[in-house]
């Protein structure tokens, strides 16, 4: 077997693992990349149908390819990256005379959001995702109103939002998790109340003490014409956004300006490097991992997990595979969690097998870390992203949406290598831990989270099985 | 500016009145192997546009406006409202010709948008558009949105008035359709759905009801596939799309963009300032004092959840002429 016919083979691994993905009885299409194209980019989006009667899954295509072959994917900048990206539509029918098949219900719902979530709508998405391991979720609603709203891990669109930027607006804070470069009005004359990291490379900066440096984008000649304008975090005083038009601002003489700024195209660039390369950049940084995923062939599923810090041998094997488009999924179990950000809670909801490329979440883009420890033994670790506390209500165009307060969500965490049954022998625990603003670093690491021990206890820690 | 509609009617308020609805004849193409073929053309149009009917010659143009400043006999500005755009958007349909952006959106700035194959049709236009308010004010089911009278008109509130003659120089552009049937439909904001608005002149109360920001057309146009015809200044271009499978209607979007500033989102009793722009186009002219204005009266902020923002974001009803 020569390696083009193992690539082959691993291309219809591939296909089949996606087919299979979902519950039985819907139907699932890798939209793009065309699934003969092979590769495995490791961005993967789900699109899943909602509102949508059984006769009607030819509309949801049309709608899938409008919202994204037509839309996302030939944006200015999206289309740069479409090669880091994957979009697998889930097509299940809503039964008559229901509003939902996730239990979402269009509602006025948190922050400015225009639908609710009015059951268990992150159990239900989990389910109908199957084995699939998407970065994030979109549902498009079969309904005749134009509005996109963000909470944790989906973003629901309406599909009368086409031809508005919603999701390539939404995915700078999904993917890139950008700021919104603008102020509530009830927040115009108020001081920012939080502190962003001074290693944060990403688009709002505060301007108070300590955070007495200079932003990172008039810290040297990467963004000559960069500037601070005022308001960021949807908050209008010391805390600054570095270009007057950014399609995560607004105020711009266009209907939402149509393209990033500068210093949010750098960290979306940033963001797919290291979806594709994480192994390098942090091996690259000195940071001693606890614990990357071995490389494990798809078709092993009963391995137990193996885990291990990075050796030099490793890494070198790592990179090629980080080139090879053929790099198999592997096991991932995904555990629904409830996290009550002001109280630092956290609570199972639930777990599911998954297949597919794990990439960990070490980029310091929240104030909590968890752990995941097998009888004792730290096996990963990772950030929940703040973004995901807030629910983003949009409708494109210029004016602002408005976010809510910080509140509870479910989000997922994916721990690599384990599945339903691994984990039923000794003992498993994920714990939270708030991460201190005196905690200094990029990117979570062993050594942040033996510091975080150090410091206190975690805010939460349950048992997992 | 963004959600521009209103319903003017050119001809009169008899003209406007009692049309019979339905579109009437052919199905899709191949339908009937008698028949001559039809394709039908759904257009959803979204946005704040002025709407001008002629019943007499069948068609019904929507208009976009240019930026709009008005000013009093001191000079004092009244109105002023920006025009951010209007796009085209094919939702269904294979664009045959000419090459598609790969957005498949078509920047209608400056243009005029005719369906030459419509021009000797004999489908008259229907749509249900008497003058007045809507009742029930606030439709309680999908169905009751279909009324016209949703899509508020300057003509409800100032008699003996009508569109200046030469509207047709004084805006952005136009779509010009013809025959085929024509009706409202639910705002595209759920939160609008369920709010009204208050139009006041002076102090004085003129009315509460709904309004939408949505009409839907639908005609069939002669032939297995449909032609419009984009005309600039710079020369015209002929948009061919057929439809994505046969009998199949081709669907298209009409888009008015939203330029509102930033934090436009409605609170209780807050004018929605773009509305005063159709004042451009009556005649005779409005004093300032004789204006009517719409104030957004939506549903009371205890009906959202703790932390809530209470606003549905902007809004931009049309107005009929």
């Amino acid at each position: 077997m020569n390696r083009s016919t193992i690539s082959q083979l691993a291309r219809v691994i591939v296909i089949v693992a996606v087919a299979s993905a979902a519950l039985s009885g819907a139907t699932v299409k890798q939209v793009h990349p065309p699934p003969t194209a092979g590769g495995n980019p490791p961005v993967v989006i789900a699109v899943l149908a909602d509102h949508y009667a059984a006769g009607e899954e030819k509309e949801f295509d049309y709608d899938v390819e409008n919202f994204f072959n037509f839309g996302l994917l030939v944006d200015g900048y999206y289309e740069k990256k479409k090669n880091d990206l994957k979009i697998v539509s889930i097509f299940d029918a809503t039964p008559p005379g229901q509003d939902s098949i996730y239990d979402f219900k269009i509602s006025p719902g948190v922050g400015n959001c225009a639908v609710i979530n009015a059951g268990d709508a992150v159990g239900k998405i989990n389910a109908a995702l199957g084995t699939l391991h998407p970065v994030h979720t979109v549902i498009l609603g079969n309904y005749p109103y134009n509005f996109g709203c963000t909470e944790g891990e989906w973003t629901y669109v309406s599909v009368d939002a086409v031809g508005t930027d919603v999701l390539p607006h939404e995915f700078g804070h999904v993917l890139g998790r950008l700021f919104d470069e603008w102020s509530l009005s009830q927040h115009k004359n108020t001081n920012y109340p939080k502190v962003i990291q001074m290693s944060d490379t990403r688009n709002c900066w505060p301007t108070r003490p300590p955070a007495t440096k200079q932003p990172h984008w008039k810290d040297g000649n990467q963004f000559p014409t960069a500037k601070e304008y005022p308001e960021c975090d949807l908050f209008g005083k010391r805390v600054v956004h570095p270009f007057p038009y950014c399609r995560m601002g607004t105020r711009n003489e266009h209907p939402h300006h149509p393209a990033f700024c500068d210093v949010c195209i750098a960290e979306m660039d940033a963001t797919f490097t290291y979806y594709r390369e994480w192994r390098r950049i942090m091996s690259q940084g000195g940071i001693n991992q606890t614990t990357p995923p071995s490389p494990q062939a798809s078709h092993a599923p009963t391995t137990p997990p193996r885990f291990g810090i990075v050796n030099a041998a490793f890494v070198e094997r790592e990179r090629e595979r980080e080139q090879d488009p053929t790099t198999d999924p592997i096991r991932i179990l995904r555990f629904r969690v409830e996290i009550d950000p002001e109280r630092g809670s956290m609570t199972v909801k639930g777990r599911t097998d998954a297949r597919g490329m794990y990439v960990p979440s070490y980029r310091r883009v929240g104030r909590f870390a968890f752990e995941y420890v097998v009888d004792g033994k730290t096996m990963e670790i990772g950030v929940i992203p703040d973004q995901v506390f807030e629910s983003h209500g949009f409708r494109g165009g210029a004016p602002a949406h408005r976010a809510s307060d910080p509140h509870p969500v479910e989000v997922v965490i994916a721990i690599p290598n384990e599945d339903t049954s691994s984990i039923q022998t000794g003992t498993r625990q994920l714990l939270l831990y708030r991460i201190p603003d005196s905690v200094p670093g990029r990117f979570i690491t062993t050594d942040t989270m033996a510091r975080l021990r150090s410091m206190g206890k975690p805010t939460a820690t349950v048992s997992v099985k | 500016m963004s959600g521009r509609k209103l319903f003017l009617p050119v001809a009169g308020v008899a003209l406007l009145i009692g049309v019979a609805a339905c579109s009437g004849s052919s199905g899709g193409p191949g339908s009937s192997s008698t028949a001559a073929p039809t394709t039908k053309l759904i257009i959803e149009i979204t946005g704040g546009f002025a709407y001008v009917p002629d019943v007499p010659k069948r068609t019904l143009e929507i208009a976009y406006l240019n930026d709009v400043e008005m000013k009093d006999t001191s000079g004092t500005i009244i109105c002023a409202v920006d025009e951010i755009g209007t796009e085209l958007i094919v939702l269904r349909g294979k664009i045959v010709s000419p090459s598609a952006p790969p957005n498949r959106t078509f920047d209608l700035d400056g243009t005029v948008v005719t369906i030459p194959a419509l021009d000797n049709t004999t489908t008259p236009l229907t749509y249900n558009r008497p003058i007045g308010h809507p009742s029930p004010a606030k439709p309680s089911t999908p169905g009751q949105w279909s009324n016209l009278q949703y899509v508020p008109s300057l003509k409800d509130f100032h008699a003996n008035t009508g569109i200046r003659p030469t509207w047709r120089n004084e805006v952005n552009g136009r779509v010009v359709l013809k025959g085929g049937n024509v009706v409202a439909t639910v705002p595209t904001d759920p939160s609008i759905e369920k709010a009204d608005f208050e139009f006041r002149q002076g102090t004085t109360s003129k009315g509460s009801f709904a309004v939408t920001d949505k009409i839907i057309y639908t005609v069939d146009v002669p032939g297995t596939a449909v032609e419009l015809q984009l005309t600039r200044s710079l020369g015209s271009t002929t948009l061919k799309i057929e439809p994505p499978a046969p009998g199949t209607p081709v669907k298209l979007k009409l888009h008015g963009l939203h330029g509102a500033d930033a934090v436009s989102s409605f609170v209780q009793g807050q004018e929605v300032r773009e509305f005063c722009a159709f004042y451009s186009l009556l005649e005779p002219k409005q004093p300032a004092s004789e204006m009517v204005k719409m104030f957004y009266n939506g549903p009371p902020a205890s009906s959202f959840p703790s932390g809530a923002q209470p606003s549905p974001g902007y809004f931009c009803g049309g107005d009929g002429f």
